[in-house]
């Protein structure tokens, strides 16, 4: 196991290389040098100080010295000041990441509980062979869900439940008032979290419906009920346990794409996470910014499926690494 | 086959063929939409502004400046579907032609092209359209090619997988002793065994692209005014949530029913052609 981790772990460093060419090279063949993005019209006409912008921030130097360098200060937090934010962009990374944190956790619960009830209560009933419209209508309803979009899912849901019933409010972080608690910050996510969710739990469900309706055919569950044990017993001390190894390094997968793509939501939502900030970024072509946030969240996405892969032992014992 | 299976795979099949239905009715409205629609979708007519659906000459009523909403979702799935669909075959194409070359000739190309793509997977995908978007620049064409570009990783994957597994079967060694050459046996036979693969996967995806360039589109980042898609429709509705939520729940019901069709298209082929997963 100890072999395995440090194993992985030699191996994402190719990976993490690869995401900061990807993102050092794509920002730059953006049309548009950055000395005239980043001064003001009157110095970026006066060729003396572009050049000593340029040599100020290494662009007159050979493209991997510069890519060097970036890397350099990008290992020690430096990734440069936004345009028009006038702050570090690691300030401001960190203090918009525990936004996008708790909107994922919270979408990851939702994933999570109505994925596995609606799931497992699915499998139930299709493997009964009765209630054959209930049937149907649970298979049927997964796929609808899954092809609704994450922005009209979100108006809808909050047209219903902020506009129209005036339960809970339609957009932001905490209440501008000032009073803000976590119930409060618990109000305004729920929303959110529940758009964010809204397909991944969807996916759940016909996971978790196939995943029971698989393990309830092996033969163990069926010597079980031989041995007269329990239906109940049988569906949660060994169908569930068995059931859950591919939910779980699921969801472990959904929470990392959750984290990056969490854009639309918190646009529609108006929160101030990191997607938000993305989009502003790119409208208002901040490109420090850019791709600062772009690979704080690629790190991050690795990051989060290097312990999903650690966590597949934890929760299968009979799963070897080599 | 029992009496259940039978009776739900006749609903699946009903299912499937409203869903071709609808389409095709989509599809050729979209194509025919200037003999059909009643209004032109830029007509803006401030007089009768906002008015709600079912209003005498306008079904579907008008938005925020007095457009008929229902020639401009006529006019917007023109957008939408090529949005849709031009992406997912790109998108197929390229990666099958790339997967199965790397899975093929296999070596030190595999191992570069592979390590390629597990960078690009390392993001997230709606990340990695929005980077291409901010390099390209916002418009339609640009939204296409970036999620275009987002998705190609994933096939050049599929494929190259695919392709190791036919790699070993005995028509294609029967090929090598025949004497066939590479490009004969990669095109001649390799290319048409992942064609239901292939095909499935663009179906599927025809909905997924839909969904991220009208998300796209939502943000700012997709269509440019004045032409507009169903997602840019929903975004110009978003200010009349309270007062007039029709604007925008119209094009996104529409989003909706036609991403469900070509998803239960996709799952009907997948299971037609992936037979050993049907049964459940």
């Amino acid at each position: 196991m100890k072999k395995y981790i440090i194993k992985r772990l030699i191996s994402i460093i190719p990976v993490l290389i690869g995401i900061s060419i990807v993102v050092f090279f794509l920002i730059r063949m953006i049309p548009g040098d950055p000395a005239s993005l980043m001064l003001s019209s009157s110095q970026s006409s006066d060729p003396q100080f572009i050049a000593k912008f340029n040599a100020e921030y290494g662009l007159d130097k050979p493209i991997i010295v510069q890519y060097i360098m970036w890397m350099k200060k990008m290992v020690t937090g430096d990734m440069g000041d936004s345009i028009f934010l006038r702050d570090k962009v690691i300030s401001i990374i960190l203090k918009k990441f525990p936004v996008t944190l708790t909107l994922t956790i919270g979408a990851s619960l939702v994933v999570v509980v109505v994925g596995l009830l609606i799931g497992v209560f699915a499998a139930v009933i299709s493997s009964s062979g009765k209630y054959k419209a209930v049937d149907k209508i649970l298979s049927a309803v997964p796929i609808a869900v899954l092809t609704i979009p994450d922005f009209a899912l979100g108006l809808f849901l909050m047209f219903v439940f902020s506009v129209k019933l005036n339960l809970l409010p339609p957009v932001g972080f905490e209440s501008v008032s000032g009073n803000t608690n976590y119930l409060d910050v618990i109000r305004h996510m729920i929303l959110p979290s529940l758009t964010l969710a809204g397909a991944s739990s969807a996916a759940t469900v016909r996971l978790v419906r196939s995943s029971v309706l698989e393990v309830i055919r092996e033969e163990y569950i069926i010597a079980a009920n031989a041995r007269g044990i329990k239906p109940i017993r049988i569906l949660f001390g060994h169908v569930l346990r068995n059931a859950l190894i591919p939910v779980v390094t699921n969801t472990g997968v959904m929470f990392g794409s959750m984290l990056g793509g969490a854009v639309i939501v918190e646009t529609i939502f108006a929160l101030p996470g990191m997607g938000k900030m993305m989009v502003d970024a790119i409208l208002m072509r901040d490109y420090p910014m850019v791709q600062g946030g772009a690979l704080f969240i690629a790190f991050s996405y690795v990051l989060i499926n290097l312990i999903v892969d650690f966590s597949y032992s934890l929760i299968d014992p009979r799963i070897k690494y080599e | 086959m029992t009496d259940k299976n039978k009776r739900r795979k006749k609903l699946k099949n009903k299912l499937f063929l409203i869903s071709v239905i609808f389409i095709a009715v989509i599809a050729l409205s979209a194509i025919f939409a200037e003999y059909i629609v009643p209004y032109d979708p830029d007509y803006v007519d401030i007089d009768s502004r906002l008015l709600p659906v079912g209003s005498p000459g306008h079904i579907l009523g008008t938005d925020n400046v007095g457009r008929d909403i229902a020639s401009r979702l006529i006019y917007g799935a023109r957008v939408s579907l090529i949005a849709g669909i031009v992406p997912s075959i790109l998108a197929m194409l390229i990666g099958a032609i790339i997967g199965l070359i790397s899975g093929y000739i296999g070596g030190v190309l595999d191992n570069i092209i592979m390590r390629i793509v597990d960078i690009m997977l390392a993001f997230p995908f709606m990340l990695l359209a929005l980077v291409f978007v901010t390099v390209l620049g916002p418009s339609l064409k640009n939204a296409v090619l970036a999620v275009m570009i987002a998705t190609v990783p994933r096939n050049i994957r599929l494929i190259r997988g695919e392709t190791l597994s036919l790699k070993e079967r005995e028509f294609v060694s029967a090929c090598k002793i025949l004497g066939y050459s590479k490009p004969r046996i990669l095109i001649g036979e390799l290319f048409p065994n992942v064609f239901a693969t292939a095909g499935t996967i663009i179906v599927s995806d025809i909905s997924l692209m839909i969904q991220a360039t009208a998300g796209l589109s939502f943000l700012g980042l997709g269509v440019q005014p004045p032409i507009s898609d169903w997602g840019s429709m929903v975004n110009e509705g978003r200010a009349y949530l309270n007062t007039a939520p029709h604007i925008l729940l119209a094009p996104c019901t529409l989003i909706a029913l036609i991403c469900f069709s070509f998803a239960i298209i996709g799952d009907e082929l997948y299971k037609k052609y992936n037979p050993q997963l049907s049964k459940i």
